[in-house]
């Protein structure tokens, strides 16, 4: 065999691959039974009605559940936030509290105290009653 | 009658499919084994590959079409279930392409793993060095002598790529055994 040829492997005579591999004995012998027997373990299941059935009502019963889960988180959420608001402090509460400075408690009196309009026709009224002179009110205050 | 009618009445009759398919496994079983351990090298990852193989060939029996040849198909099965399964194992070691190999042609010095002459072994190593694809149409060609035409059925490629690719892995262990 020239140089040249020995670099060239379609010249090498070709050798069975049994002889090339070791094989452990036997091997091809047992191989159909143990083929079958992992065959029989894959044998695909029969899908009856049934089965499908309960498959699906299985999926529905838990998007059931769920949405009642998150429903009722939802809810309970909703009653905590109402609690919060719905409770009543009173303003000498939150005066005397001291928590609030004093442009808290401005900005507070014109939220949530009632209008001083009311206040003021009471006043006036008082005034009037009492024939209470409107020029040296009106001059002297 | 011919052969593959005959296997191909028992395997679609439900009452007759086991022993059809037991009769598929034993007449296929040497050519596949072959086919994948030079793939893959190893006896047990050969044998983990050629089952897996016939169970995917079992479920997928129902959506056979008997006018193809059932060697075709077989060899299909094969070659994909191969390919990927060096990927899966490259990855499950988190290791290269070339570094697997590396690993595969070192195993090639043990006796137990390799039992060819030292011409052989380097012809061994130089396919090792080979992308996986281009292996398995060295392997079939060279080995198998399988036509080109059947090689495009079960490699879903064209016989025009095929040849081309033969050609290139050819030049490449000619390359390999000269500098080896």
């Amino acid at each position: 065999m020239s140089t040249e040829d020995q670099y060239n492997f379609e010249k090498h005579p070709k050798r069975k691959p049994e002889d090339l591999f070791p094989l452990p004995p036997g091997y091809f012998e047992a191989l159909p039974d143990l083929v079958m027997e992992k065959v029989q373990e894959n044998e695909p299941r029969i899908i009856t009605l049934w089965s499908v059935t309960k498959l699906v009502a299985s999926i529905a019963a838990i998007f059931i559940v769920c949405i009642g889960i998150t429903r009722y988180t939802t809810e309970e959420e909703t009653i905590l936030a109402e609690d919060v608001t719905s409770e009543q402090v009173s303003a000498e509460e939150i005066i005397d509290s001291g928590l609030l400075s004093e442009n808290d408690l401005i900005a507070y009196a014109d939220d949530f105290l009632p209008a001083t309009d009311s206040h003021d026709s009471d006043i006036e009224e008082y005034l009037i009653d009492q024939n209470s002179d409107m020029s040296f009110l009106l001059n002297d205050l | 009658m011919d052969e593959d009618k005959e296997l191909a009445e028992l395997l679609q009759n439900p009452s007759t499919r086991e022993q059809g398919f037991r009769k598929l496994v034993e007449r296929f079983q040497k050519k596949l084994y072959w086919q994948i351990r030079r793939m893959v090298l190893d006896h047990d990852d050969c044998h983990d590959v050629l089952q897996n193989v016939f169970i995917k060939a079992w479920k997928g029996l129902d959506n056979f079409r008997f006018e193809a040849k059932l060697s075709t198909w077989l060899f299909r099965i094969a070659a994909n279930e191969s390919i990927t399964f060096l990927e899966k194992k490259r990855s499950a070691l988190f290791i290269s392409v070339e570094e697997y190999d590396l690993q595969l042609s070192s195993k090639l010095e043990d006796d137990n793993f390799f039992s060819g002459d030292a011409i052989e072994k380097k012809l061994q190593k130089a396919i090792l060095t080979l992308p996986d694809k281009q292996r398995a149409v060295f392997n079939l060609r060279y080995y198998d002598e399988m036509k080109y035409e059947e090689m495009s059925e079960v490699l879903h490629t064209s016989v025009g790529a095929l040849k081309a690719s033969y050609h290139h892995a050819a030049k490449k262990i000619e390359e390999f055994l000269k500098n080896d």
